[in-house]
């Protein structure tokens, strides 16, 4: 197996793009990854795209298609990724598998959405499974995470409201940031009830945007910039679906962590930044545990502690997380590493976390049986 | 493939109240989560009834009942299983 880098990096910023198609999202995406990278389109001899929701919310398919000809790349295999939330991170692991393999030398790749929605309205994803016919929406699966982690680790709502509150002190640095705006304990945990115990602000936006990224094989990162960085993993999970698993942790996400962290010869104790999917307050705490970042059980006293905030001992989110920055589902696993990109090159603004050398970005997606579908794990090294 | 029959209590694993109607059409507030079927060793997702929303508690103990959920698109009511507290 090869080892494998970004060289190129880029986003739009996430919000409300209402005028904007997702071919126009994608474009802008790429244009940076290109500019970043110093490289032109014709040297690409791949491309990955994660969409999840344009087939059911645009009527389009085929978007990958649409957005790497926006950037003048066709004629080269171009495979359309869906994973729901992991869409953009599976995208991304295609990429470095490809690489990896030593199939190709350069590849690029992209996660777009359009999903923001009239007001007031959820998501109606899933319609296929018997419980979302029944009335389970997103919120409420994880209100019921929620409700059994309080009652078997003491967790509070005043700690998972803190994870909003973290994550939006962080959005507030970040100009790619859908809310650049922060909130106190008392407005996150007095704003509206969406599903018991998760107010409205516990709850990550829907978004547009897109991000994207270019790899490339170590002989080719050498002859770049000189600010390659290595995927030192790449894994994907599926849960298994233990119909009666304790549902206050993701074993698939432990396995993934596990995973990654022997792939890379690196543990938690290693790492400088993270980014997880805290689609949900609720969610990040179970990723800090899921990680290592600490026991099983004591997420809620490591956000009390502040540890996860920048200039704690383990900066998650920096970018606002997807409570703050957004989220466009396909494009959020792409923008994690994006980011993750930029703090390992120093180049995160007043978000930066100094020094950092060592990141790790985290995504999961789907629910299915009250497990999840599809969890990414990336850690990615400044050499 | 075998069917099996399920046993019609249960106890309350875990629940949530939610407070915004569902794409599926149902009224917020609405109540679900999963109930645990000791004898079958299964959990299964779970709408409740009969209750206040709220009364759901991990531990209750629940029954199965069969009640309209909704409505398809020509009307027609569909029916699906609900659970509601354990009477007496």
């Amino acid at each position: 197996m090869r080892d494998v880098y970004i060289i190129g990096a880029g986003m739009t910023q996430f919000g409300k793009h209402l005028e904007r198609s997702l071919r126009d999202l994608g474009r802008e995406a790429c244009l940076l990854a290109f500019r970043d990278a110093g490289i032109a389109p014709k040297e690409v001899e791949a491309g990955y795209c994660g969409n999840a929701l344009a087939p059911a919310i645009q009527g389009e398919t085929g978007v990958g298609q649409n957005v790497f000809w926006e950037v003048g790349i066709s004629g080269i295999p171009i495979v359309n990724v869906e994973n729901a939330c992991a869409s953009g991170s599976t995208a991304l692991r295609e990429g470095w598998m490809a690489v990896a393999g030593g199939f190709y030398n350069v590849v690029m790749i992209t996660g777009v959405e359009k999903a923001v929605m009239p007001k007031g309205t959820m998501l109606n994803v899933g319609a296929g499974e018997l419980a979302t016919k029944l009335g389970e929406v997103f919120p409420g699966y994880f209100a019921t995470i929620a409700q059994k982690h309080m009652e078997r680790f003491g967790t509070t709502r005043e700690q998972m409201a803190q994870v909003s509150v973290k994550n939006h002190i962080h959005g507030a640095l970040n100009p790619y940031a859908q809310f650049q705006k922060k909130f106190t304990l008392e407005e996150v945990l007095k704003s509206p009830m969406i599903a018991d115990p998760l107010t409205l602000f516990s709850c990550c936006p829907n978004s547009d945007g897109a991000a994207a990224l270019i790899l490339c094989s170590k002989e080719k990162a050498r002859k770049l910039n000189g600010r390659a960085i290595r995927i030192a993993a790449s894994v994907l999970a599926t849960g298994t679906y233990e119909n009666q698993r304790d549902i206050t942790n993701w074993e698939v996400e432990i396995r993934a962590a596990q995973q990654a962290y022997k792939m890379a010869s690196l543990g938690p104790e290693d790492l400088d930044v993270v980014e997880v999917h805290d689609a949900f307050t609720i969610c990040e705490i179970l990723h800090y545990e899921g990680l290592g970042l600490c026991p099983l059980g004591e997420g809620g006293r490591l956000i009390e502690e502040r540890a996860t905030e920048l200039g704690g001992s383990i900066p998650v989110n920096p970018s606002g997380g997807l409570l703050s920055k957004g989220h466009p589902v396909g494009a959020s696993g792409v923008a994690q590493v994006v980011e993750i990109v930029w703090h390992l090159r120093g180049q995160a603004g007043e978000r930066q976390v100094e020094g950092a050398k060592v990141g790790l970005a985290d995504m999961m997606g789907g629910n299915k049986e009250g497990d999840t579908r599809a969890c990414t794990v990336h850690i990615l090294v400044k050499e | 493939m075998e069917e099996i029959e399920l046993e019609r209590q249960g106890v309350v694993y875990a629940s949530t109240v939610v407070r915004v109607s569902s794409p599926a059409g149902i009224k917020a507030p609405y109540a679900y989560g999963y109930v645990d079927l000791p004898a079958n060793q299964l959990r299964v997702f779970a709408l409740f009834t009969g209750a206040d929303p709220g009364s759901f508690v991990p531990g209750r103990k629940v029954e199965v009942v069969l009640e309209p959920i909704g409505a398809d698109t020509e009307g027609n009511a569909v029916i699906g299983y609900k659970f509601r507290p354990v009477s007496g």
